[in-house]
């Protein structure tokens, strides 16, 4: 992987400079790892909008598909003909199969930047072990995977607050609730 | 025309995944430094033994630059090739659907040179139980995250029934921690390979019904009763209802059997010791799952209802089986919760999107934590990129090949795959090349 691990190594700079900006260890570790899953965020929402931009068209037909023998199969159901559910209902899935990886191809575009720093952080930070159980329960240790994960979600989630705000606020009429069938935008 | 040049591209895709295949079995590059302690551990452990050492020491090159894992002398996956092959896997996601999963482990088995790697440190040896577990949880994070993603969604539109989900995660925890309690570290890249070949075959010959005449009848009669229904007008006035809204059944009980599967897992993992404790919160789990009574909801003002036990025992085959070929399981979730749950399909992804994140997440844990695996993050890094190219490549060509030439090529490959790795798994040779 030689690009990838130059171009990691190229970024170091950039990356390792808000671990310094705190004298306490912990609190610059916790701070540069949060601006390093910002970073990380930022980036994978960027790769799903150009994902779906480019794909809007067939993603509408696929989903319309599969909506319609939705649709039917609870037609059938409604009307009490479990056979004809049945039936209608394998069709639904066969369709959804293929609206449901492509949709899942689409939301993994988002999270490949978090691959890239978790690798970085392997190399920063991978031997550190954060927290330790005593022997009788285990003597366990944690990485640094598990607090990035947990920052990395916390990033997600002021991302996505913070464009419900930027909506809210210049766009009042926006319905804020998801739509009642897939929408690939809700993919991240 | 357009069909013909559409047709040969996708031929060139094909051919050039076969050329990567056969490429990598001699291509491997070397990458930079820092070996991890785990690694370190391994081959100390290795070492210890005269026949393992003298495997080890043949195996790895000292002096030369670290390979994955950072082995002095490893296989560098390259970087054109892993992503060559990560828009492949992409394209099939986007294309064709779950058979994705089963060409990203292909991947990471064969074409980053890292099977025949592990293999080569010989039977028993640790270092080629870290890198065959390690390929394992590389595939298992690519799913797990995928199922994140679609439990998080379904779950803000409604269309995930979480009881259902739970009970599929009682039986699929207990699956997804007593698989690798039982093979990991005693189990060999070889076996693995074999029941990959297995899982292949299988999925193979759901494909290759797909084109039988009687499922083509099937879904004929499917259709035209699809159009039949397309008339009936239903009463959609009122759209909260159409969201899952849960109408019976024990959340306590089921509550409780779900904590006691989790407790035992994280028993079996952090505590360790004491090993039976963990399989009786287990067995006191799955027992109390008995005890939550029938589950009936509603979704789109339709009655659905379930048997607890049902879809736990189903979690326990499947988790165990996904835990072991380190898949997601996805694809056999599906046809349980369609054909034996009987659920619609709006409600199936959700449902089986949450049983495999659950699953996932408890066997990355135990592989990573429990038994100190370690992954290659720039790796999955480089193959999601690699698949989100591919994604954008699928919806381009789908239109121009039709639906059933699709399935022929991925039964043929199916029969391809399958092949080469029942034979190298079991046989020790592919009767395929690369031989």
């Amino acid at each position: 992987m030689d690009v990838f691990t130059d171009l990691i190594h190229g970024l170091d700079p950039v990356l390792i400079a808000p671990y310094r900006w705190f004298q306490d260890p912990l609190i610059g570790w916790l701070v540069g790892t949060f601006i390093l899953a910002l970073w990380a965020s930022v980036l994978g929402l960027l790769t799903l909008a150009v994902a779906y931009r480019v794909n809007r068209v067939y993603v509408k037909k696929v989903l319309t598909k599969t909506g319609y023998y939705h649709e039917q199969s609870l037609n059938a159901k409604a009307a009490g003909d479990e056979e004809a559910y049945t039936k209608i209902n394998r069709l639904a899935n066969e369709e959804f199969g293929r609206s449901f990886f492509l949709l899942m191809a689409m939301g993994m575009a988002s999270l490949w930047p978090a691959f890239f720093a978790a690798a970085w952080l392997n190399e920063r930070f991978g031997d550190i072990s954060f927290l330790a159980l005593p022997a009788w329960a285990g003597g366990y240790h944690i990485n640094f995977i598990g607090p990035f994960i947990g920052l990395y979600i916390l990033a997600r989630f002021v991302i996505l607050k913070f464009k419900t705000f930027i909506i809210r606020t210049f766009h009042p009429n926006t319905p804020s609730s998801p739509p009642s069938s897939v929408s690939p935008s809700s993919e991240a | 025309m357009k069909n013909r040049r559409f047709l040969l591209c996708t031929g060139i895709l094909i051919l050039l995944s076969f050329v990567t295949l056969v490429w990598a079995q001699g291509d491997m590059q070397l990458t930079p430094p820092g070996m991890s302690k785990k690694m370190k551990t391994a081959i100390e452990k290795s070492l210890q033994d005269e026949t393992l050492g003298a495997k080890t020491r043949e195996v790895i090159k000292p002096g030369e630059k670290q390979g994955y894992l950072e082995i002095p002398g490893g296989p560098s996956p390259n970087v054109i090739v892993g992503l060559l092959w990560a828009i492949w896997v992409g394209w099939i996601f986007s294309s064709v659907g779950a058979f994705g999963g089963i060409m990203a482990g292909v991947g990471h088995i064969t074409i980053f040179g890292l099977g025949d790697y592990a293999k080569s440190f010989g039977k028993g040896n640790p270092v080629n139980k870290l890198i065959t577990d390690s390929i394992r949880v590389s595939n298992q994070w690519l799913v797990g995250l995928s199922g994140f993603i679609s439990s998080f969604n379904y779950y803000r539109m409604g269309r995930l029934v979480a009881p259902l989900g739970f009970c599929l995660a009682i039986g699929g925890i207990g699956g997804s921690w007593l698989i690798p309690e039982v093979t990991a570290g005693k189990i060999s890249l070889k076996a693995y390979l074999g029941w990959f070949g297995i899982a292949v075959f299988v999925i193979g010959g759901f494909l290759l019904y797909g084109l039988t005449p009687r499922a083509a009848a099937k879904k004929k009669e499917a259709k035209a009763a699809a159009q039949a229904f397309e008339k009936a007008v239903r009463d959609k006035s009122d759209t909260k209802d159409q969201g899952v809204r849960i109408i019976q059944g024990s959340w306590l009980v089921m509550i409780v059997a779900l904590a006691c599967v989790v407790a035992s897992t994280l028993w079996i993992n952090l505590v360790g010791g004491v090993r039976w404790v963990a399989y009786i919160l287990l067995v006191a789990g799955w027992v109390l799952t008995f005890f939550i009574g029938k589950v009936r909801f509603t979704f789109y003002g339709q009655e659905f209802g379930f048997t607890p036990w049902v879809p736990m025992l189903g979690g326990i085959v499947i988790a165990a089986i996904a835990a072991f070929l380190g898949i997601g399981g996805g694809f056999l979730y599906v046809p349980f919760l369609t054909s034996i749950a009987g659920l619609p399909m709006f409600l199936v992804a959700g449902t089986s999107a949450l049983a495999v994140l659950v699953g996932m997440v408890i066997s990355i844990f135990t592989y990573m934590v429990g038994k100190g695996v370690l992954v290659s993050w720039g790796l999955i890094g480089a193959e999601l990129i690699g698949i989100f190219i591919g994604s954008m490549i699928g919806p381009r060509t789908s239109k121009y090949i039709p639906e059933k030439v699709l399935k022929i090529i991925f039964i043929v490959l199916a029969l391809y795959v399958g092949l080469r790795y029942t034979t190298k798994g079991f046989f020790g040779r592919s009767i395929v090349p690369p031989f």
